[in-house]
C-alpha cells in the first residue's frame, strides 16, 4: 500500500452514509454519538473517515482550480431577456425597470 | 429588477456554467445552452416572485438548471430509443450524455485531470450530488431541494457516489503503475 489515497473505501455497510456525513461536518446528535462511538472500535470505518476526507480534500483542489467559468454567448442571452420583459409588461401592464425602482 | 437579478447572478454564474459542464458532459455547446435557458427562464420566475429573497440563489438556480437538465435528457432518450430502433450508434449515447459503462469510460479518455476523469464516469444521480454538495458546497437540504429529493436520499447517494469515486480514482491511480 503506498498511500492512502490507494485503500478502496470500505465502511461497514450500515455505517456508510453516517462516515460520509461524519466527514463534512453534517452529522448532528445522537447519529453523530453513534457514528463516532463505532468509530472508536471500528478500524475499517475509520479507515473509511479518513479516506473521505482524502476525497474532499482532493474535489476541494478539483474545485479551485476549475471554478468561475463564464456564460458563453451573453448577447444571445440578453436578447431573451429583453423578449421575457417584453411579455412581462404585455401581460402584467408594468414595466419591470419601474417595478424595481417602486420596490427599491 | 434585472439588474437586481444580474447582481446576484454574478455570483453564481460560475458555479451553473460549471454544474451544466459536468452534467452535459462536457458538451460545450449543450453546457451553455443549458445556462442560458436556466438563466432565462431564472428571470421570468424572479419576475414573478417565485423567488424568496434571503434564501440560497444558487441552489434555486441549480434547482432549475437541474430540472431543465433532466426534461432535455427525457426528450433526448426518446428520440434516440426511436432511432436506435432504426440504427444503433453507441456514440450517440456518448453524446447524449447517457452513456452506458464502456462507453463512458471511452468518454472519459477525452478529460484528462483524474477526478474529472473520474466523476464523468459516475452515473448522474451521483455526479450531480458530488458536484452540488462537494464541488458548490450546498449542504443537504439545499442540495435536496435542487434535486427534489429527500435529505435523507442525498446522505445515501452521496455517500454511495463518495465510494464510487474513490474506487475510480484507486482505480486510475493501479492503471497509471
Amino acid at each position: 500500500m503506498k498511500s492512502n489515497e490507494m485503500v478502496p473505501i470500505k465502511p461497514c455497510k450500515h455505517m456508510e452514509a453516517l462516515v460520509s456525513s461524519l466527514s463534512d461536518g453534517s452529522l448532528h446528535g445522537a447519529a453523530r454519538w453513534y457514528t463516532m462511538w463505532h468509530l472508536r472500535v471500528c478500524s475499517q470505518c475509520r479507515a473509511a473517515l479518513e479516506g473521505f476526507k482524502t476525497l474532499r480534500s482532493r474535489l476541494k483542489s478539483f474545485q479551485d482550480a476549475h471554478s468561475e467559468p463564464r456564460i458563453g454567448n451573453q448577447e444571445a442571452m440578453l436578447k431573451k431577456m429583453d423578449e421575457v420583459d417584453k411579455q412581462f409588461k404585455a401581460e402584467q401592464g408594468v414595466d419591470p425597470e419601474i417595478k424595481c425602482d417602486s420596490v427599491g | 429588477m434585472r439588474s437586481e437579478y444580474m447582481r446576484m447572478l454574478s455570483d453564481c454564474e460560475g458555479k451553473l456554467q460549471r454544474t451544466a459542464y459536468y452534467l452535459t458532459r462536457s458538451q460545450t455547446d449543450a453546457a451553455k445552452d443549458l445556462v442560458q435557458n436556466t438563466v432565462v427562464r431564472g428571470y421570468e420566475a424572479y419576475l414573478r416572485g417565485q423567488f424568496t429573497p434571503g434564501t440560497n440563489m444558487l441552489a434555486w438556480l441549480q434547482r432549475i438548471l437541474n430540472n431543465l437538465f433532466l426534461t432535455d435528457e427525457n426528450h433526448r432518450k426518446k428520440w434516440e430509443t426511436a432511432r436506435s430502433a432504426e440504427a444503433p450508434d453507441p456514440l450517440l449515447a456518448v453524446k447524449a450524455g447517457i452513456a452506458t459503462e464502456p462507453e463512458a469510460a471511452l468518454l472519459s479518455n477525452i478529460f484528462s485531470e483524474p477526478v474529472e476523469k473520474a466523476l464523468m464516469e459516475l452515473s448522474y444521480e451521483m455526479r450531480v450530488c458530488i458536484l452540488l454538495v462537494d464541488v458548490d458546497e450546498l449542504d443537504y437540504a439545499q442540495a435536496a431541494y435542487v434535486l427534489g429529493i429527500p435529505v435523507g436520499t442525498v446522505r445515501s447517494r452521496l455517500a454511495r457516489a463518495r465510494i464510487r469515486l474513490h474506487a475510480l480514482l484507486c482505480k486510475q491511480e493501479i492503471e497509471q503503475e
